[in-house]
């Protein structure tokens, strides 16, 4: 097989490799920026790159060869995606501890990866044509690489979500000072990188229904996400927030590979369909002996699988990193996390938990343990959220609450049918369910995106993320704090924002699955949240223009983007019916997979 | 009811959209305004202000006639009616019956005071003029709204500059004000939300339901919303929606256990904002009751019921525990804002009395009493304004300083005693009759004349303390009210002499939509 076959999958494959190219091109114009002549470099890249290639190429043949049936779809490029970022990641920071550390901005490198963004939003919105077109059934679930990537209007929207949070996280990275004057500046390519990689991993992780490969993707956006938090070199919190990270991370990726193999070991196989369908053999009730023992296999394995994605969806009680790594890590990586990474996590989550339970017997079980864990989280991050100083943290905190909302949503999914005497009986998923949380982290990306910009933006100036730093400044700054008075409206959930219309949305899908008491808990949470936001507020505005510490910043570029986000929250707010139409086509085809 | 012509084919009348929307224009405007322009800027907010009362009036006028066109639903006149977010069947519903026609011309006059009450603020006149027409946007939607969802946003939209106006304009607590009435009211209507996603859900949801008040309301009482309905804690599911729309509507009136935010807000708040809290946001709450709430809930609104009887209670304590909190107040503020937790449990009592003539009362009582408490405040703005401080005890024979002034305060505070020929008369009058008639009711009115009688007692003792006696020395330099504070609070005494004279031009507005509501409640299968 020669290499020329496989150009028009090249040509053919999905925005990560897009992202990929992108990366490597950060590198290199960098690279050309820096005038030097480090002929090793020169060769170096290319020849990691080459190897890492070729590696593929053989392992990837391998594998569509003993695979049959799948010699038409393009395993490579894929896997090209992958190590290409994490060649360019080695290469790059090769390259950089050698510099002398001169303080450069990121503008180069932060426009090379908008603009591969941007093409990657191209193809993606490429695939979204065919994915949405008949978002029901079997033809609208594309498969490549043996089942190992596939391409429905669900991954569509949610590897858009993922996207659009790269290129605002790319945007505030360009304008993050510590990145360009502070402590990070040694490594703006190098984080660059990293948030690439880390979106990669995440785009792909809604991509797939494979373990392994899920396993591979949790990696890639996990490890990225390490290394991100610590960028800040020299900063002690950002050294903690890293290593913090990290352990806990590895706990939490061990014991998915756990869950994960327990899963394999009952059903023999590493789809999400082939399990499912295996899950279905067990009856739900008058099982034999192996029957029930492979009911604990299962158990055992998908808890621990939640487990492992409750790490990432910072649930409690999985959450305790939470706090110190959005606080110590660059404000960028903080945004990233909040809402790519728990995009991402929410996908697959969804796949998980409805593909995987629907059928067996203690599925309501699961479901009342999801709820209880969702009343926790929110109750728990909305209170220690009250009294936090930091305004990282306390954004840590809101979005433990949120995660706990988002889960609602995930129960919502389920509901069951009971017999008279309480027993259930038969399980049905609902649409609405899925709509919700999509709707939902839609919104949430907007807005948790925002406010993230804004204390970039105002930190900049103040050069302090506390909250009591910021008092006057919105007398200084009106535009950029009207912004943030939109997001925290919207984070609390009130209309007319997306916030309110997504908190709505989910309410009544939870409400319909049958869990009154879960949305009577999240409305009082809602009251507990307004308190800790309008606290911004109060700070900004409540405050005279005389106590303000610091003059205006100045910044029209990053305000911008912001006001541009906090435009987009009120209008779908206000005309919410616009985004509903990806929102029910992602619902219609996870459903129609998940009902088969 | 529905007089007067229709309008002619599909076309539909803009008047409530240009009432509810030109302070959104004039908002939009003021923000392109450089801050250094400060007249430009308040004259806008007057513009922006006096066009939705012109249309008001107009309105009122129509309605009064009993001529505009009509829409044929429910003597909804004036309807306009589009789809807004179609995946949810959300419309922008917008239309004015008799119970709707007089709060809003009250609510738009207010408005239009407030901004000349404001004229003298000088720190952040923008942000102020801006967020006081975002507000009237948000007031004027709710009394306009037909549409549960619309109406909820309007709702929840003045919560905003509610908190910024008394948090940047108020008095020295006002951080810890403006929270605790954002917090107690967001409280509120999150438990409305529940109700209103439950209701909505049972009404079909997704696939078939609607936010259409007037249908949900039908459906409501024809029990076609409680098949397979969730209840919770033992409540079926009319019951707890009802208490949960109550609450929801409660802490804004407020009733007693829930008022604690009120005195705080008001003593803090300037003046121009103390105006609109007492004279029109206190009456949402009370609106969205009779327009919401007690239809929703027709099955607990039997006359005698559990429910009544709760309601005329929670009135009854409203009344006298006002009354008796305000009697004990030395701040002048504060006991105004006492005062209007007692005159608004007349309008509870009212409700609970169901029948036309407490129901009457109520409506009327709501309009008397914004316009009553609305230059209460005014007054005591006038004497803040000049001596910083509004304690009861160290004023004194202001009377001889202020002649006019004084002259025109006997008549606000006169009417909110209840003196005969005023308007709060008339209203107050008939809740007690409406209560007395109604068995159920019957005790609780002797019980609420207590609160009569003490609230003569503090407005009598009020107007001793200012106005009378000998002159406090401190107060020799003291100037009497100037034109624009007359100019304020003019229409407000002219409306409760004119209402108290001749009642029957505020009575008959909404004497059929009130007759048609009682029915509504009371008549199995209207």
């Amino acid at each position: 097989m020669i290499f020329s076959d496989y150009i028009p999958d090249l040509i053919a494959i999905g925005p990560e490799l897009i992202l990929c190219a992108t990366v490597l091109i950060v590198l290199l114009v960098d690279l050309w920026r820096m005038g030097r002549d480090h002929a090793v470099v020169w060769i170096l890249a290319p020849a990691i790159t080459f190897a890492c290639v070729y590696g593929l190429f053989v392992a990837g043949k391998a594998y569509v060869q003993a695979v049959p049936g799948t010699v038409n779809n393009p395993l490579l490029p894929e896997f090209i995606g992958i190590v290409l970022a994490y060649a360019a990641v080695t290469v790059g920071d090769l390259w950089f501890r050698g510099a002398d550390g001169k303080a450069r901005d990121g503008w180069v490198p932060g426009i090379v990866c908008l603009i591969g963004v941007a093409l990657a939003g191209y193809r993606l919105s490429g695939q979204s044509g065919a994915a949405f077109t008949s978002a029901m059934g079997d033809e609208a679930v594309q498969a490549y690489w043996g089942q190992l990537v596939i391409v429905d209007a669900f991954s569509v929207v949610f590897r858009g979500i993922v996207l659009v949070s790269l290129a605002v996280s790319t945007w505030y990275t360009i304008f993050y000072r510590p990145m360009q004057r502070g402590p990070g500046s040694r490594g703006v390519v190098e984080f660059l990188a990293c948030l690439l990689g880390a979106h990669i991993g995440g785009m792909f992780l809604v991509g797939t229904t494979q373990l392994l490969f899920i396993f591979l993707a949790l990696e890639t956006l996990s490890l990225c996400s390490y290394m991100q938090a610590g960028m800040l070199k020299g900063d002690r919190r950002s050294a903690e927030a890293s290593l913090k990270y990290i352990i806990y991370g590895s706990v939490a990726s061990g014991l998915m590979l756990f869950g994960f193999s327990l899963l394999y070991a009952f059903g023999g196989e590493l789809t999400l369909d082939s399990l499912a369908a295996a899950v279905k053999s067990v009856p739900r009730t008058g099982a034999d002996d192996h029957q029930a023992a492979a009911g604990v296999l299962i158990t055992v394995g998908l808890l621990s699988t939640v487990g492992g994605l409750a790490y990432k969806l910072s649930l409690v009680p999985f959450h305790f990193w939470t706090p110190d790594v959005y606080e110590g890590s660059p404000t960028p990586t903080a945004a990233f996390l909040s809402v790519g990474s728990k995009a991402a996590a929410f996908g697959v989550l969804l796949r998980f938990v409805s593909g995987l339970t629907g059928d067996i017997n203690w599925a309501p079980s699961l479901v009342a343990l999801l709820a209880f864990v969702a009343a926790i989280t929110m109750t728990y991050g909305n209170l220690a959220a009250l009294r936090q100083p930091n305004l990282k943290r306390l954004l840590a905190y809101s979005s433990i609450a949120h995660a706990g909302y988002m889960l609602m949503g995930v129960c919502a999914v389920f509901q069951f049918e009971r017999d008279a005497a309480g027993a259930v009986t038969g399980s049905a998923f609902l649409s609405t369910g899925y709509e919700a949380i999509v709707f939902y982290l839609i919104a949430y990306l907007l807005m948790n995106l925002g406010i993230f910009g804004v204390v970039i933006y105002l930190a900049n100036k103040t050069g302090s993320e506390e909250i009591d730093d910021l008092r006057g400044l919105g007398w200084k700054s009106p535009w950029v704090s009207g912004a943030l008075i939109v997001f925290l409206l919207s984070l609390t959930g009130i209309p007319p924002t997306a916030g309110f219309f997504a908190k709505y949305y989910l309410f009544y899908a939870t409400v319909k699955a049958g869990y009154l008491w879960l949305v009577i808990i999240a409305i009082l949470n809602t009251v507990v949240s307004l308190f800790y936001y309008f606290r911004i507020a109060k700070e900004l505005f409540l405050k005279t223009e005389e106590q303000a510490l610091f003059s205006a910043p100045r910044s029209v570029l990053l305000a911008g983007c912001v006001i541009l986000l906090a435009a987009a929250t009120v209008w779908f707010g206000l005309a919410p019916d616009g985004m509903n139409d990806a929102v029910v086509k992602a619902a219609t085809s996870i459903h129609a997979q998940v009902g088969r | 009811m529905q007089g007067g012509p229709v309008s002619g084919g599909g076309a539909q009348p803009i008047y409530l959209t240009l009432l509810t929307f030109a302070p959104l224009l004039g908002m939009l405007a003021i923000l392109c305004i450089p801050k250094a322009k400060k007249e430009v800027i308040r004259t806008v907010a007057a513009a922006a202000t006096l066009l939705p009362l012109v249309i008001s009036i107009f309105l009122y006028v129509q309605d009064w006639n009993g001529t505009g066109p009509s829409h044929g639903q429910a003597g909804m006149r004036f309807v306009e009616k589009h789809g807004w977010i179609d995946s949810f069947h959300i419309e922008y519903f917008l239309g004015m019956d008799g119970i709707s026609a007089p709060i809003i011309l009250l609510s738009c006059l207010l408005f239009f005071i407030a901004v000349f009450s404001s004229w003298t603020i000088n720190k952040g006149v923008k942000g102020y003029f801006a967020l006081l027409c975002l507000l009237e946007v948000g007031v004027n939607g709710c009394f306009l709204s037909l549409d549960f969802f619309l109406f909820y946003v309007f709702w929840e939209l003045m919560l905003l500059p509610m908190y910024f106006l008394i948090g940047i304009w108020g008095g020295p607590r006002r951080e810890y004000a403006a929270i605790k009435f954002f917090l107690y009211t967001l409280a509120g209507s999150v438990l409305m939300l529940v109700a209103l996603v439950a209701i909505y859900l049972q009404s079909g949801g997704l696939e078939s339901g609607t936010f259409n008040i007037l249908q949900l309301q039908e459906l409501m009482k024809s029990g076609a919303l409680q098949e397979g309905a969730p209840s919770l804690l033992g409540m079926d599911f009319q019951t707890w929606t009802f208490w949960f729309l109550f609450l929801g509507f409660a802490v804004k009136i407020p009733i007693v256990p829930l008022h604690t935010w009120l005195p705080d807000a008001h003593v803090e708040a300037p003046t121009a904002i103390s105006v609109i809290l007492a004279g029109i946001l206190l009456k949402l709450g009370a609106y969205g009751m009779m327009r919401i709430n007690f239809p929703l809930g027709t099955a607990l609104m039997e006359p005698g019921s559990g429910t009544t009887i709760a309601i005329g209670v929670i009135g009854m304590v409203s009344i006298v525990y006002g009354a008796f909190v305000a009697m004990a107040q030395t701040d002048f503020k504060r006991l105004v804002a006492y005062s209007s937790v007692s005159h608004m449990g007349f309008v509870i009592l009212g409700f609970a009395a169901l029948n036309d003539m407490g129901m009457n009362g109520a409506a009327a009582q709501l309009f008397n009493h914004g316009t009553s408490s609305a230059m209460m405040f005014l007054i005591v703005g006038v004497v803040y304004d000049r001596v910083h401080h509004r304690n009861l005890n160290d004023f004194g024979g202001l009377g001889l300083k202020m002649p006019y002034y004084s002259g025109l305060a006997t008549v606000g505070l006169f009417a909110a005693l209840g003196l005969p020929g005023l308007a709060n008369f008339v209203s107050e009058i008939m809740i007690l009759i409406g209560a007395f008639n109604a068995p159920h009711t019957q005790w609780m009115a002797v019980v609420s004349v207590i609160g009569i009688v003490i609230g003569a007692a503090y407005i009598l003792w009020t107007i001793q303390r200012v106005f009378l006696g000998k002159l406090n020395p401190k107060y020799e330099e003291i100037t009497d009210i100037d034109g624009r504070e007359a100019f304020c609070q003019i229409p407000f005494a002219a409306l409760c002499v004119l209402f108290g004279v001749a009642p029957f031009l505020l009575l008959d507005v909404f004497r059929d939509s009130i007759k048609s509501l009682v029915t509504f409640l009371t008549v199995a299968g209207g």
